[in-house]
């Protein structure tokens, strides 16, 4: 889950050092910086803001001024900035999240950050921004007797489509999240949704103002010229149509071959296809490739890796109903740009990882564990976009676990990176179980992505009890990068 | 409130807020009126006030009731969907309360 956060600081090397730690961290989006307390005030009514960085000496607003002015919006957390630790009592009286005191270490940062997204997390069911959308949209539905909410054509969006309320609550690059949350309502009944239209967009920016064009298969070119191919009947002769018109004058068409004049199509010729001749590479050829270039982030991609996605009409259910009147929480999953097994599963695999070093050092037995790398995945992600990139990762880890025991457990440690631990299993029995995933992973890249040559790496250590658990990770990273499966 | 820009208006047991589409605006200050009125000067500056008024976090402020007071009508397509209503006139705002108080009685219940 990423959350959208703005800076509030009047020093200019504050706001800079913090929007530096804002850019290096996955689970931030810096949506504003403000230099007051007022201009805060007015990003927090332009954008969906979920975390605010505040200073707290500030000349016209102070920090806990602009505190009191939004007191009633619940729905946003307030990390507190300051270069001196005397507000930690009055900060406290305001429950704000957290108090960093400049200047801000990157851990302490992190750790900070780390705290907000747990307490998003686990918190009130309307805390993450889609279900915060899903209520305002539903609300809305309700308190207007809206039947239906319909999609609205619209060249300015990114999707082509606009929903009321959700489309104008989120920004540009996040259109895409309205299917996303309008998706998940349907599947939890909260909405009905019924078929419009098929759109397809940008398998990585999910833009759906397309150029779709036919591009030479050999240089990827779209500069090409297109000539009907003729077929001669009575000489058996095929050439391209410019032969023709050059053996022929004005309209009239005549066989280089035979010198006969081309009377009736169907006749006594035919038209069977079209050939292409790329002005790039003077290549030519009768099967173009089909390409549709995003007029939004330039990214060219072949027409089968676009998205495909339903737009629907929309209408508020039972339930719905019983959740806008504030019956029921509003509680949909949150389908933000994560990896299948982000976060709290790491930092299982690592405990789990701890507990059998620990475990080693008192008892005899064997346990193993094992790394996979898709050296060179980062091509295919880059190919087919973010969307399938999460299909296709969730995909892997839902592959890969087919292989393994109750007890063993099983992490993405990186998009390119996976880890799986094997408790009480001996270093030889698990490689043979490694190679056999090994293997399923190759045919799952390779019948979906015939065009592209997974190179996977791979190895499998004891685990030891004098090694701690960075130590056993480097080296199999090491070791992982120096093999071939 | 700033006079300059903002007039409060009442109608009945109602009380609304009228602005302008181009003035500035403190948008919690909405919280307390049952409705508002945009006077309409022109679309693009009437549909940024609307939409940063739906796109606020309060929900005292987003579903607000909003009317657009256009003088006269213009031709432009469909009606922004995030609006309950236009009028042309401030004189008879018989209508336009009758919808704000539907739609203020569902938020209440």
């Amino acid at each position: 889950m990423t959350l959208n956060c703005i800076i509030v600081d009047d020093e200019k090397t504050s706001r800079i050092a913090m929007s530096s730690l804002v850019d290096h961290s996955d689970s931030l989006n810096l949506v504003g910086i403000a230099e007051s307390g007022e201009q805060a005030l007015e990003l927090l009514d332009e954008k969906q803001v979920d975390l605010i960085f505040l200073d707290v000496m500030m000349p016209s607003m102070s920090g806990f001024e602009f505190l009191d002015e939004i007191e009633d919006n619940n729905n946003v957390k307030v990390i507190l900035v300051t270069g001196k630790k005397d507000f930690a009592v009055k900060a406290f009286d305001y429950a704000i999240s957290d108090y960093l005191v400049k200047p801000v270490s990157r851990n302490r940062f992190k750790e900070s950050v780390q705290r907000i997204r747990k307490s998003v997390s686990v918190g009130s069911d309307s805390d993450f921004p889609n279900n915060l959308l899903l209520l305002k949209l539903i609300r809305f539905m309700h308190s207007r007797d809206m039947n239906f909410l319909e999609p609205v054509p619209s060249r300015k969006s990114l999707l082509g489509y606009t929903y009321a309320m959700l489309t104008d609550n989120l920004d540009f690059a996040n259109e895409a999240d309205a299917l996303d949350i309008l998706e998940e309502a349907e599947d939890n009944e909260i909405l009905t949704g019924k078929f419009v239209d098929t759109i397809y967009l940008c398998n990585s920016c999910s833009n759906s103002y397309l150029n779709i064009r036919e591009v030479c298969p050999n240089c990827d070119s779209s500069h090409l010229v297109s000539n009907d191919l003729i077929h001669h009947f009575s000489c058996a002769y095929m050439g391209e149509i410019s032969e023709f018109k050059a053996a022929g004058y004005g309209e009239t068409l005549i066989c280089p071959k035979c010198e006969k004049k081309l009377k009736h199509i169907g006749v006594d010729y035919d038209k069977p296809a079209a050939i292409f001749n790329c002005r790039g590479c003077a290549h030519s050829f009768q099967d173009p490739l089909i390409r549709a270039k995003c007029l939004n982030c330039g990214a060219d991609q072949k027409v089968e890796h676009l998205v495909k996605k339903e737009i629907k009409r929309y209408h508020l259910t039972a339930k719905g109903k019983d959740m806008a009147e504030g019956n029921h929480y509003v509680k949909i999953r949150n389908n933000g740009e994560q990896m299948p097994d982000e976060g709290e599963s790491t930092d299982y695999f690592i405990r789990a990882l701890k507990n059998e070093i620990k475990r080693k050092s008192i008892a005899e037995f064997d346990s193993s564990v094992g790394m996979f790398r898709l050296w060179n995945i980062s091509e295919l992600y880059q190919r087919i976009g973010n969307a399938a990139k999460r299909d296709l990762q969730k995909e892997l880890q839902q592959i890969l676990s087919n292989d393994l025991a109750a007890g063993d457990e099983i992490t993405f440690w990186d998009y390119e990176t996976i880890l799986v631990l094997f408790p009480e299993q001996r270093k030889e029995d698990v490689e043979s179980v490694m190679h056999k995933m090994a293997e399923r992973v190759k045919e799952l890249i390779k019948d979906n992505f015939d065009d592209f040559d997974l190179e996977l790496k791979m190895a499998v250590l004891k685990v030891k009890e004098d090694i701690t658990y960075e130590r056993t990770i480097n080296e199999l990273l090491e070791k992982a990068s120096k093999s071939n499966v | 409130m700033k006079e300059n820009f903002a007039k409060k208006i009442t109608h009945e047991d109602l009380v609304f807020m009228k602005i302008q589409d181009r003035s500035p605006l403190y948008l919690p200050q909405l919280k307390s009126f049952d409705a508002v009125i945009i006077e309409y000067s022109n679309q693009l500056a009437t549909k940024e006030i609307v939409k940063k008024i739906r796109c606020h976090n309060m929900e005292s402020v987003y579903l607000i009731p909003i009317f657009v007071y256009k003088i006269y009508e213009e031709e432009s397509g469909a009606q922004n969907p995030l609006i309950d209503g236009t009028i042309h006139s401030l004189n008879n705002l018989a209508k336009v309360a009758e919808v704000a108080r539907k739609i203020n009685n569902k938020l209440t219940t």
